[in-house]
């Protein structure tokens, strides 16, 4: 008789655990390295050390390639690693205009102090899947790196006059091969990387200079919430909604942000100051002579999201800021964190919006609980049947209604709880 | 920056960590941070203490807080029974006690009376338990309000006021529609005359043994980060209404067809020919209570040993 | 109570910290009294440190604020743990060698019905519990509510009866409180939780 799932829970498991790793291994292609996994799955790599909450590209690597490329079983790994990993120091605060920028555009300026930067971007490269056949990648790659060559030195910082795909391509020389023509001006910018760090002027500091902005800074300068170790409930403070936005799942954030585009209060969308890519100094203070020591790099998205203040009870001479910051290079987290972070302050703390923030985007959460439903539930489920039966009893009046508990467990007398009021 | 050499580093940083250096699953920082709160959650009964819980082996949701738990009170010289639904054998149960038993080097024991913590998924077992012993209930939603109100504030208004009024309200609203509570598994119950608990997914019938038990009961929710508690000799009553009292489920002729009884929580097992199979869902218990003619074949449920 | 140290500097704080097997084992006696506030329990003692020390020092790392009473075991005590020093009106952890007098007992940050976990935690050295023959400095309790069979009873000794009143007095407004965990020299604890009411049992005329 099939008694339950549940038999033989040992054996069971063992046997599971070996098909596991049996799978993983399985087929005859050879072990993926590492480093492969960095340097051509490495948008995988910083998504998972955003949600896990955890800078090691090593550690994401492998837990990625552990993971079979499954982002919620990678992100639970590195997150249940983050656990074991003990505290040494708290790192010193960081201003972002330290950020030393590969890429930074805006939205609401068409040429800010400091150009856009257009760095290494998908966004103007035509989204074409590529099929080139799989002996021909070694002709392609001597090409490429033959293109790239010719073009070195040549400046990457540029005005636009339009975001047209067509104005790069007339101050670079077109390689024959029509395949790589498309990858060329992500390549220019790949070459950018090696030259002079960027430390543009913030689009923050233009906008208080034009006195367009709402004042939220207010002088004081509290510890951050630790989410790890209060759990953060509405009415936590802005940095605590920060934390778990820097947590949340990608997915959940761009999700929610979509969501809250048909709320009738939203009536356009916020606009973006400011999206960076780039890399900030980890800084700890020296254990013996208390001199803030960099220790290491770390590498970020960050974005500075503008919105039109139109509510009755706001203040309609201003605009408003959004921040959002994570690890690695993912620009749509960033971007929804900074318009949650607007929205959150626009509603209040304690609103439904920030309630939701807190407690609902949370990747390992939400997918643990929904995996739960897999494990069994019969129990509850029978006493589900039961309380059906009962009503169905009282509907039709087929059986009188089930006995006001008779049944004593062992060792307790019979229980008829009277009455609270 | 200078690269120290693996070895030096991990010296240096077990030097650093001291105690929260990492030995296992789950440091003594942690430990002493659950154990903070649990404290807290037996001078308050009832009350849900927030507590800074970490992710674990074990996913959200499938009993990473009664782990911790676990792992907060558990000592090498105890012995742990684990159980999911009844049962010590499933997978889950499995997998959660040899992370318990390899983490803390404590034994392990099917045997009720004979474990010091019982960690359990939904189920009370139906041995009573004895001064000594702690219960670990594994809690999906620790907020028995979360069906009546949506805001997180307004719920954490109605605790610290012990203003129910809403949730009696909806009960009312219940009988009313459907002649019955129709309120399954985790049903509301008042703690020291003070709490709404959420009991965790045990069944009605697992209700009364919370009432004046002589084992401390430790609920605890990993995910949603809270963890309560019930001290011994405490009381503990189902909401109810004095003209609707509370009920437990019972199914009329059911009985155990391994173990014949009819007074502990049976599961049913639907068969092909559509009749209903009744099974013990303590597994521990049933094996302990076969009849004395053991002409038994069927051994499911028990765990060989 | 006088403590008198005759160990070196680094031994005391050696010894003040807790091996995990022994923190353990000390935590699981405490719940036992916590959760039964009649009950006498004991952890083991260690040579030249009070044992309000030790077991207060099982409890406290960097995330807790501790306020320690006594200007000799403050020191190592925090360098021992750890801890985050604060002063007795904000600590979460109060320890004390001493009796704390009542407007100490006042001042303690009792929490709020929101909070009820910012409730403050006493560790307080008492000199035994119900230990003298003519009952002399000892003031028995009768506890009712939570973990209590019925009504049960504790002998304090070391404690004024005025220290239970502001007991009480702090506990009134419960969930909002104090704990109180208290440790005798030989290494027994009891510990009465904010939701036990507390009457005090008066003496019988005559021996």
């Amino acid at each position: 008789m099939g008694y339950s799932n549940a038999k033989g829970g040992e054996e069971a498991i063992l046997a599971a655990e070996q098909l596991v790793r049996r799978g993983r291994e399985a087929g005859s292609s050879p072990r993926l390295t590492l480093d492969q996994v960095t340097e051509r799955l490495r948008l995988a790599v910083d998504r998972v050390m955003g949600e896990a909450s955890l800078w090691s590209p090593g550690l994401a690597s492998r837990a990625v390639r552990q993971a079979e490329g499954d982002q919620f079983e990678a992100m639970q790994l590195l997150r249940a690693h983050r656990s074991t990993l003990p505290r040494l120091a708290y790192s010193e605060p960081v201003e972002v205009a330290e950020l030393r920028v590969l890429r930074r555009v805006s939205s609401a300026f068409r040429n800010p102090p400091g150009s856009q930067i257009l760095g290494r971007t998908l966004d103007y490269v035509g989204r074409l899947l590529d099929l080139m056949p799989e002996q021909d990648h070694e002709r392609y790659v001597a090409e490429l790196e033959a293109s790239v060559g010719h073009s070195h030195g040549h400046g990457h910082g540029h005005s636009h006059d339009g975001h047209t795909h067509g104005d790069h391509e007339h101050e670079h020389r077109v390689p024959e091969n029509s395949a790589t023509r498309d990858l060329v001006g992500e390549l220019q910018a790949v070459a950018a990387e090696s030259d002079d760090d960027r430390n543009p002027p913030r689009v923050m500091d233009l906008m208080r200079a034009m006195d367009l902005l709402v004042e939220r800074r207010t002088g004081e300068d509290p510890e951050p919430y630790d989410v790890t170790r209060q759990p953060a409930r509405p009415g936590a403070p802005r940095s605590a909604v920060l934390s778990m936005l820097a947590r949340a799942e990608t997915g959940a954030l761009v999700h929610f942000w979509y969501k809250l585009r048909f709320d009738p209060r939203s009536a356009g969308h916020e606009i973006p100051g400011e999206v960076r890519h780039g890399w900030l100094p980890l800084r700890v203070n020296h254990p013996l002579t208390g001199n803030p020591v960099q220790v290491a790099e770390v590498r970020v998205t960050d974005v500075e999201t503008y919105d039109d203040l139109d509510r009755p009870d706001e203040d309609r001479s201003r605009i408003d800021v959004g921040y959002g910051l994570c690890f690695g290079h993912n620009e749509r987290k960033a971007i929804a964190m900074a318009g949650l972070d607007l929205a959150v302050h626009r509603d209040g703390n304690s609103s439904e919006v920030a309630q939701q923030v807190l407690i609902t985007l949370d990747g390992v959460e939400a997918n643990g609980f929904l995996e739960h439903l897999k494990l069994p539930h019969h129990v509850d489920f029978r006493s589900v049947i039961d309380r059906k039966q009962a009503i169905r009893a009282l509907q039709t009046g087929t059986k009188p209604v089930a006995a006001t508990d008779a049944t004593p467990t062992p060792g307790n007398e019979t229980q008829q709880i009277g009455a609270l009021v | 920056m200078t690269t120290l050499s693996a070895e030096l580093t991990e010296r240096s940083v077990e030097q650093l960590a001291g105690d929260a250096a990492p030995r296992d699953i789950f440091d003594e920082l942690s430990k002493r941070a659950v154990r903070r709160a649990l404290l807290t959650a037996i001078a308050v009964p009832g009350y849900q203490v927030p507590f800074s819980s970490r992710e674990m082996p074990v996913a959200r949701g499938w009993g990473s807080g009664g782990l911790q738990a676990t792992l907060a009170l558990i000592g090498a010289d105890d012995n742990v029974k684990v159980i999911d639904q009844g049962e010590d054998a499933g997978v889950n149960a499995t997998n959660l006690r040899r992370l318990i038993v390899g983490n803390a080097g404590c034994g392990e024991e099917t045997e009720t009376g004979l474990a010091d913590v019982i960690q359990s998924r939904h189920r009370i077992p139906e041995e009573p338990l004895k001064d000594g012993q702690t219960l670990v209930l594994q809690v999906p939603v620790p907020e028995p309000l979360r069906g009546v109100v949506g805001s997180m504030d307004e719920q954490r208004r109605m605790h610290a006021e012990g203003d129910y009024a809403k949730m009696w309200v909806r009960l009312y609203e219940d009988i009313v529609r459907n002649g019955v509570v129709s309120h399954s598994a985790d049903y509301p119950c008042l703690v020291n005359g003070r709490y709404v608990i959420a009991p965790s997914p045990i069944p009605r019938f697992d209700v009364p043994k919370l009432n004046d038990s002589e084992a401390l009961v430790v609920l605890s929710a990993g995910r949603e980060k809270r963890i309560y508690a019930i001290p011994p000799h405490t009381r503990v009553e189902p909401l109810t209404f004095e003209d609707v009292p509370f009920t437990v489920e019972h199914t009329e002729g059911a009985a155990c067809v391994f173990c014949g009884s009819d007074d502990t929580y049976l599961i049913g097992v639907p068969e092909e020919d559509g009749t209903t199979r009744w099974v013990c869902s303590d597994t521990d218990w049933c094996s302990r209570h076969r009849p004395d003619d053991d002409t038994e074949t069927e051994t499911e449920g028990e765990v060989s040993r | 109570m006088t403590t008198t140290r005759t160990l070196t500097y680094g031994e005391t704080i050696r010894r003040i910290g807790r091996a995990p097997e022994d923190s353990q084992r000390d935590y699981r006696r405490l719940i036992d009294v916590l959760g039964r506030p009649s009950r006498i329990a004991a952890i083991d003692t260690v040579d030249g440190v009070p044992p309000v020390i030790i077991l207060a020092a099982g409890l406290a790392d960097v995330d807790v604020t501790v306020a320690v009473l006594d200007e000799d075991w403050e020191r190592p005590f925090f360098v021992a743990t750890g801890a985050t020093r604060t002063d007795i009106t904000r600590a979460q952890h109060i320890i004390a060698t001493q009796p704390l007098t009542v407007d100490q007992l006042t001042s303690l940050e009792r929490g709020d019905a929101l909070h009820p976990e910012r409730g403050a935690r006493v560790f307080a050295a008492v000199t035994g519990f119900g230990d003298a023959v003519d009952g002399a400095d000892s003031t028995t309790l009768i506890l009712s509510g939570p973990g209590n069979d019925g009504e049960a009873r504790l002998s304090v000794d070391g404690l004024a009866p005025e220290f239970f009143d502001a007991l009480a007095i702090a506990n009134a407004d419960f969930p909002a409180g104090i704990d109180l965990v208290l440790v005798a020299p030989d290494g027994r604890i009891a510990a009465i939780p904010r939701s036990s009411r507390i009457s005090i049992e008066k003496p019988e005329k005559g021996a």
